[in-house]
């Protein structure tokens, strides 16, 4: 996980060096995570009765699990694609402060556009907890080739893993596809504190984990949008305050 | 228009992407496309950094106390015990990412398996 001191040399490495490097994270604890958690996704989608090459299409083209699964619950339903087209809008909203965020991180003064848009691609959560923990330790202009290494073949891998998940659901019993859907929540529970540097982002990692729960209960649909608005906001708020009288 | 509304190899394909790529990527162009407008040290950033980690702790504590699929079967003090039981191991053992995770899908398999006895 932690980045060792050999990579952050004096001389300026090629790009291509910087992508391998970022491979090199593919056999970490947070890629495999992810990995199990594409395993159940691959039983889900076969258990909705979704054909293979629709779930793997899905994967490659979305990259998001939560918009997949929104999907394919739409698609069961027997919903219209306008229905399932605006559920999965509300279900990705967090990935534009997400990506607001990194860009920041990533890009060198003449990272080219395009590059920041492929990448933003393979943004998912726990791409972006990787980078946002990872990334400000590098070098600016290894930070492209570094990220681009992990998330893009983090997203390839995975349709290979679907594929996997798929073939073999069934098999696995219902208490350990339980500990595997278990497994993606706690590793960014753990994982994510240590991506907040920041006074306001720890306070919003509080707010988020507390006021979730309740918006969940009593707004059920917008729940994230106001979990995000009221606890970004607010947390924003306070860190900024505090920044002004210290 | 449903998922198998039209007979075709196509349809489902174009349905994933206008359902289902679409409505997600747009939220990733605009990140960058604002993002872009931005200084480094704005003001802007730094809010975007908060209402995505209050989000994504939103996501977090919706995954483990309302949960879809098989761990919906598991009860909530199960996975609330075992959450606690990994924050232990994970802090105990020097921030160990992968005894962390482990420990606490593991200790969600035993007490289901030893209180409930599936």
């Amino acid at each position: 996980m932690t980045i060792s001191q050999s990579e952050v040399a004096d001389e300026r490495l090629s790009a291509f060096i910087w992508y391998r490097r970022g491979m090199r994270h593919l056999l970490t604890t947070p890629a495999i995570v992810l990995y199990l958690s594409f395993i159940g996704f691959g039983g889900f989608a076969r258990e909705s009765g979704v054909e293979i090459d629709h779930a793997l299409a899905m994967t490659g083209l979305i990259w998001a699990l939560p918009s997949q699964v929104v999907l394919i619950g739409g698609v069961v339903s027997g919903a219209g694609l306008a229905a399932i087209a605006l559920a999965v809008t509300l279900a990705s909203i967090r990935l534009m402060p997400m990506v607001v965020a990194l860009v920041p991180e990533l890009r060198d003064k003449d990272t080219p556009n395009w590059q920041l848009y492929v990448l933003s691609h393979v943004t998912a959560i726990t791409g972006w907890v990787f980078a946002m923990q990872n990334v400000p330790k590098l070098p600016r202009y290894a930070r492209v080739p570094f990220f681009a290494g992990f998330g893009l073949t983090l997203c390839f891998i995975n349709i290979g893993v679907t594929a996997i998940g798929y073939s073999i659901a069934g098999i696995v019993p219902p208490l350990a596809a339980a500990a595997l859907f278990f497994m993606t929540p706690l590793y960014f529970l753990l994982t994510l504190p240590s991506a907040a540097r920041l006074l306001s982002d720890r306070l919003a990692l509080v707010f988020g984990i507390i006021l979730g729960p309740i918006f969940a209960i009593y707004v059920p649909g917008s729940d994230l949008v106001w979990t995000g608005l009221v606890g970004g906001l607010s947390a924003y708020a306070i860190g900024r305050y505090k920044r002004r009288v210290t | 228009m449903t998922f198998d509304a039209i007979d075709s190899f196509w349809w489902p394909y174009l349905f994933i992407f206008l359902a289902g790529m679409l409505p997600t990527e747009v939220w990733r162009w605009l990140g960058v496309a604002f993002a872009g407008r931005l200084r480094d040290d704005s003001e802007w950033i730094l809010l975007a950094r908060a209402v995505a980690n209050a989000l994504v702790a939103g996501v977090i504590a919706r995954l483990i106390l309302f949960p879809s699929g098989a761990l919906m079967e598991v009860p909530v003090w199960i996975r609330l015990a075992s959450v606690g039981i990994a924050l232990v191991i994970y802090f105990g053992f020097g921030r160990n990412l992968f005894l962390g995770v482990f420990s606490g899908a593991g200790s969600l398999m035993l007490l289901v398996w030893t209180i409930i006895g599936l």
